[in-house]
């Protein structure tokens, strides 16, 4: 497993460009702030240190439209009248990342 | 895995549990359905074509209503597509922690071999139901190309049921670097990989409409690459099953062999987004016993 941790290695957020939200125009800047509208009243823990789009999310920056799709259908499981229990989300969240090994 | 053992922790304001779940659930105090809804989760995720339907029938009985397992599911299927986003564009942990790091698994995908057997499913495990009872979709039933029961299964929640059907179709028809018919390949080998025969059969049909060679469709069927391609698509192919069974074993060197045989950033990006999407409709069809529309 590769630990890649704030403190690790150059400043580098993945292995290929990923645009944040200040950096976004056209039709990323949109989806951007489309997400920012839906986002609701989530949960602190759940903003950045920077105030920026998480990396999971900024990792999709180069398909807008991508990002937009898989993030849409995250939050109609994760975060909709029909979704599970916070905590019960988490518990699977965290046990298939696990799973899985993903450090992240 | 570090991310969300924080935001367990934030939910259950329990550090104990969030310390625990991250490093192994089994060590943590659960409730016998909590403990049986993890050990599914763990199962769909490590290997999801050896589920049965006794499995379902497990949460059934321990109370949980069949909306709840949808979301199970898709919640957990939603992760390991995300999983390998993260890992197979290496991004950068940016959260605070204070959860201590957890250590290497014994189990794992790295753990899967390839070349497992199909899951020998018994013969009444594959009827024509699926595994959850789910309320009569509004999506019209007339014969389209499209892999409705796997759309249907998710009534429960129509707005999830809809972009799944549009995350398909982009994944699918989309404008990519892939071309279609490359990308068919790449998700009916995945599919094949992960022992799916619901999503095999509608990607054969895809490709079989494109012109493709039943021997070809079979042998990805089987989770075999094709023969005789040249260094480009070998590339992709061998970056699809590293995703598919080993996303955590990704590292910047294997992206740099895609951008040798000529992808950039953003081909890089569609490769790893169809690899890790056939992850997430894998396994929802696989959890659920979606059968294939033709047996219905």
């Amino acid at each position: 497993m590769e630990n890649r941790t704030v403190t690790d290695g150059p400043p580098k957020q993945g292995w290929i460009q990923m645009l944040g939200v200040h950096e976004a125009e056209g039709r990323l800047k949109q989806v951007y702030a489309e997400m920012r509208a839906n986002m609701g009243s989530r949960p602190s823990v759940y903003s950045t240190p920077t105030g920026d789009a998480p990396n999971i999310v900024k990792s999709h920056s180069l398909e807008p439209e991508g990002l937009r799709l898989a993030f849409s259908i995250s939050t109609a499981i994760h975060w909709s009248d029909k979704s599970l229990p916070w905590v019960k989300r988490e518990m699977i969240n965290t046990v298939t990342s696990r799973a899985n090994n993903c450090f992240y | 895995m570090s991310a969300h053992a924080e935001f367990l922790r934030a939910a259950s304001q329990d550090a104990d549990l969030a310390a625990r779940i991250k490093q192994d659930y089994r060590t943590a105090e659960l409730s016998e359905p909590d403990r049986l809804m993890l050990e599914f989760v763990e199962k769909l995720t490590l290997y999801p074509w050896l589920l049965v339907r006794k499995d379902v029938t497990a949460l059934q009985n321990a109370g949980f209503p069949d909306a709840t397992i949808l979301h199970i599911v898709l919640g957990s299927a939603h992760f390991n597509y995300l999983n390998r986003m993260a890992d197979g564009i290496g991004i950068r942990f940016e959260y605070q922690t204070e959860i201590p790091e957890a250590a290497q698994p014994s189990f794992g995908p790295g753990s899967v071999s390839v070349g497992t057997p199909h899951r020998a499913v018994p013969e009444s495990e594959s009827s024509g139901l699926t595994w959850i009872r789910f309320p009569e979709s509004d999506i019209a039933l007339r014969e389209t190309n499209e892999p409705l029961n796997f759309y249907r299964v998710m009534s429960p929640n129509p707005d999830a049921r809809q972009l799944a059907r549009d995350w398909r179709s982009y994944q699918m028809k989309g404008t990519m670097q892939l071309a279609v018919r490359l990308r068919s390949q790449l998700g009916l080998y995945i599919s094949g990989l992960n022992h799916c025969e619901y999503s095999s059969y509608w990607l054969t049909k895809s490709l079989i409409g494109l012109g493709e060679s039943s021997s070809l469709c079979e042998r990805l069927a089987l989770g075999e690459s094709p023969p005789d391609r040249g260094s480009r698509e070998r590339s992709l192919f061998t970056h699809a099953r590293r995703l598919t069974h080993e996303p955590a074993s990704t590292k910047e060197e294997h992206v740099q062999q895609l951008r040798d045989v000529g992808f950039d950033d953003k081909g890089i990006l569609q490769l790893t987004m169809l690899c890790s999407y056939f992850s997430f409709e894998n396994r929802v069809a696989l959890a659920l016993g979606i059968p294939i529309e033709s047996e219905t």
